[in-house]
């Protein structure tokens, strides 16, 4: 018998315990390799969701370049200090991630080629040199 | 079975009534809207309340003034689409046989935040990465500038058409007129979205009474058929979107002009979630107002407005009339009830008889939007 159909009250699976999504350590959280950086993501193989632990989902590695598909500086927000810029960015593998942008603003365009950085504990992206010229 | 038909609307003023509470802002137009009807409040059978921020059992905290109680109330957050899911949830019910009158509210009170930007839900990882709402109308609209080769121009004149409409709108929070320098001068608060290109943050309350076949020919009013009422959420993805095509409300359109068995060719009159400037663009497209690719045209030759294929948002929208985020939905619907049976005013599209509001949800990772609600609506009588 499928033991999902059967559920218990007499113990406490591991599967049905809280997931601690709030940690850290479960955000998508960099790597370095080879001098790059890359981002760790969790992922499932149809890219429908990315919540860890999902039945399926896999921490995958994505980086160290990406295509900024938009992005926006913002100058009025309620969560965090301004201006600051963001952008989702697309990954080879179709992973899309939001992202904090740095760099020259007069170098970002839509599908300009960002790379993977990070500083201190902070990861974000930079337009390459190629769109800066 | 019944169908399910509007016979009564009413809404405040949309502003900063700071010194209003939820109850406060929301029973002026409950008892409009049960006295327009010509009921009395124990006649109501359920009360449907959207709300976003209102806090617990806001709806039973507004009809008890009103001395409805004991029925069931039902509290309803879906973001922006809360008011509308109300309507959504008291169309079903209706229609089902389940209850005979069902009073909606829809209700929000922004300036209990102080200001600045909707405070989205904080787990959420996008907005832990700094993402709040006009980033994300930003980004869709630089995406809309870089792929279709338009300045900045063009967005500002949504919000200038939507100051023309609301300055006819005695409802409108900002009832102004502006122009293109004006809206490209003012604050930056996204880029490129400016201060004009952005709904303001206020207060507001409105209210509908749904009723069955049999209530509505005994009440003999000018009357709505809700011929199409459609709820989706959104489709979850961890990759590639295309901001410019939200599937959630080309879906959700599409379902409800099954559902009507109309075509968009068919409206009159159209109330469409404004929140920022490229919203109105990117929906004349997912609405199916124009084809895709034809969304500026569609504005700058005039389309959009009196005189126009469709008049699109003759309240001024959310940009000029105001979005209180549960309230809207119910809004839209009271404006649509009034345009339909010839009680809109200065700003009356002339000969509509067929309407369409559209409210979508935002703030939520992996979403092209939380939920959206679309509804259609058909006159019966006129006044």
């Amino acid at each position: 018998m499928n033991p999902d159909q059967c559920p218990s009250g007499e113990s406490t699976p591991n599967e049905v315990q809280p997931i601690a999504d709030l940690d850290v350590a479960e955000q998508p959280s960099f790597v370095m390799l080879g001098g790059a950086t890359f981002l760790l993501c969790a992922q499932t193989a149809e890219s429908r969701r990315s919540f860890p632990h999902t039945d399926g989902a896999q921490r995958i590695k994505v980086g160290p370049e990406g295509v900024l598909y938009s992005f926006s500086t913002v100058h009025v927000s309620s969560s965090q200090p301004v201006p600051y810029t963001i952008g989702y960015v697309d990954f080879p593998g179709d992973v899309r991630v939001l992202a904090k942008v740095r760099g020259p603003l007069p170098a970002l365009r839509c599908d300009c080629v960002v790379r993977l950085a990070n500083e201190n504990s902070e990861w974000f992206v930079e337009p390459v040199a190629e769109a800066i010229q | 079975m019944s169908r399910a038909y509007i016979v009564s609307g009413a809404m405040i003023p949309m502003g900063k009534h700071r010194n209003s509470s939820y109850s406060g802002l929301a029973v002026p137009p409950v008892c409009k809207a049960i006295r327009g009807a010509g009921l009395e409040p124990r006649e109501i059978d359920a009360v449907y309340c959207g709300h976003a921020f209102g806090g617990m059992l806001t709806g039973q905290r507004i009809v008890k003034e009103v001395g409805i109680g004991r029925i069931p109330t039902f509290n309803v957050e879906n973001a922006c689409s809360s008011g509308a899911t109300a309507l959504h949830l008291a169309w079903k019910s209706v229609c089902s046989g389940e209850h005979a009158v069902a009073l909606v509210i829809g209700v929000d009170k922004l300036t209990q935040f102080g200001g600045g930007t909707l405070p989205l839900v904080a787990e959420d990882i996008e907005v832990r990465y700094g993402m709040v709402m006009p980033a994300l109308y930003a980004m869709r609209a630089r995406r809309y500038l870089y792929e279709r080769r338009e300045s900045v121009d063009l967005l500002a004149q949504v919000s200038v058409k939507a100051r023309r409409h609301g300055a006819m709108n005695p409802f409108a929070q900002m009832r102004k007129p502006t122009s293109v320098e004006e809206v490209i001068a003012s604050r930056m608060i996204s880029d490129p979205l400016t201060l004009l290109q952005c709904c303001p943050t206020g207060d507001g309350a409105a209210a509908v009474i749904v009723v069955n076949d049999d209530t509505r020919k005994r009440l003999g009013l000018p009357t709505v058929e809700i011929c199409g009422s459609v709820l989706h959420s959104g489709t979850p993805t961890s990759g590639f979107r295309n901001m410019l095509r939200p599937e959630i409300t080309r879906e959700s359109a599409r379902d409800a002009f099954e559902q009507a068995g109309i075509g968009p060719q068919d409206v009159d009159v159209v109330e469409l979630h404004d929140a920022f400037s490229i919203a109105e663009l990117v929906y004349y497209e997912a609405l199916g107002l124009c084809g895709d690719g034809e969304s500026a045209s569609f504005l700058t030759s005039g389309q959009s407005t009196f005189g126009g294929a469709v008049v699109v948002n003759p309240s001024g929208g959310l940009l000029s009339k105001g979005h209180p985020v549960g309230c809207s939905g119910v809004a839209q619907v009271v404006e649509m009830y009034w345009q339909l049976t010839g009680q809109a005013g200065a700003r009356q599209v002339p000969n509509a008889r067929i309407g369409m509001t559209h409210v979508t949800g935002g703030g939520i990772a992996r979403l092209d939007h939380g939920a959206c609600a679309v509804h259609i609506l058909k006159a019966l009588d006129r006044i």
